[in-house]
């Protein structure tokens, strides 16, 4: 019987060795595991990348509510010192007005003086994930006599 | 025990095979199933991004023309002149100025209407004291407006008509005076959500 076994070819009973050599369950299993998590990488980049899809999308519609509500400062939200906020179907907004100096040291009173008063207005729009978008303006309002 | 041995060595019996070619089927179905899907999300994703940028730009440039828009007359039929802006729930007639980068620069009346098979289409002619003249600039008029997954849309306008009285949100503007503010709000096809409005302060008009 020993001869028998003896008599096998080599490179059958003993995988690894000789022209016919296959791999072992390690190998095997090694080069799995290297696919997996190349495979694993990919699909995480391309989660994020999607994901920032997703997060620009969001960002354009607070650009585009602040811009709607940006044009409305002046018309239908009136142009005078002071904070308001509310809320739109799926955002928060908030318009913050304030005297505005163009230079520092200028005496607001004397800009009141030549008939106009400049506002920073402020606006920015929170979406419920935490998402904000912010504009800035400066407007020109007559000085009410 | 040498009998095992030499059993051992002999190969893989038929179970071994066909539970090893059940892992591996498992195995690349998971794989093949896991790939399709990402591939499929990832032109969705792709396919809204162009989308986006091209809803992207044309709000700018809508935005743009109708903040810039001008209180000028225009040459009409029947009547010597009559005021270039004009607009109704539907149709929104204006004359802005053109920007140098999109062709021949000076003042254009822009006609906003729906077309056949389109939900907005833009038409734009050069305004002349004694004509609107076409300028062939080789771009098909009017054009039709990427507006992704947009069933219609609707114009309103906020101002006071006679220039004294409270200014008022209304459908339908026909005045010698521009409105202070442009509404175009937009209904989304079947489930589908749509675009946020654009409201434009006409710059001349305040």
């Amino acid at each position: 019987m020993r001869r028998s076994v003896e008599s096998i070819p080599r490179e059958r009973a003993c995988p690894g060795v000789g022209p016919r050599a296959g791999f072992t369950l390690i190998e095997v299993l090694v080069a799995f595991a290297i696919v997996a998590v190349m495979l694993l990488a990919l699909l995480e980049g391309s989660t994020r990348a999607l994901r920032s899809i997703e997060r620009a999308g969001v960002h354009a519609r607070l650009l585009a509510e602040a811009e709607n509500m940006l044009a409305e400062v002046g018309t239908l939200v009136p142009l005078r010192p002071g904070r308001i906020d509310g809320r739109t179907a799926e955002d928060e907004w908030e318009i913050d007005i304030e005297p505005w100096v163009p230079v520092p040291g200028i005496d607001p009173d004397a800009l009141a003086g030549q008939g106009f008063v400049l506002y920073r207005v402020r606006l920015s729009v929170r979406a419920g994930d935490g998402t904000v978008e912010s504009l800035e303006s400066v407007r020109m309002a007559a000085v009410a006599p | 025990m040498t009998g095992r041995r030499q059993k051992s060595v002999r190969g893989f019996t038929l179970v071994e095979l066909l539970v090893s070619l059940v892992i591996l089927a498992l195995i690349s179905t998971a794989l093949f199933t896991a790939l399709r899907f990402s591939a499929r999300s990832w032109r969705a994703g792709e396919s809204r991004l162009v989308e986006a940028s091209d809803d992207d730009a044309l709000r700018r440039f809508l935005r743009l023309r109708l903040a810039e828009a001008v209180a000028a007359a225009m040459p009409a039929e029947g009547r010597e002149r009559e005021m270039a802006f004009r607009g109704d729930a539907g149709h929104l007639r204006f004359a802005a100025p053109m920007p140098h980068a999109l062709g021949l620069g000076g003042i254009y009346v822009f006609t906003l209407a729906p077309g056949e098979a389109v939900p907005l289409t833009l038409d734009w002619l050069l305004l002349r004291p004694d004509r609107l003249l076409d300028v062939a600039d080789g771009r098909a008029r009017p054009r039709p407006l990427f507006t992704a997954g947009v069933r219609a849309v609707r114009f309103r306008y906020y101002g006071s008509v006679d220039g004294r009285s409270e200014p008022v949100w209304s459908e339908i503007w026909d005045s010698e005076t521009l409105p202070r503010l442009v509404e175009i709000r937009f209904e989304g096809e079947e489930g589908r959500a749509p675009p946020p409005p654009i409201r434009v302060a006409v710059a001349a008009a305040s």
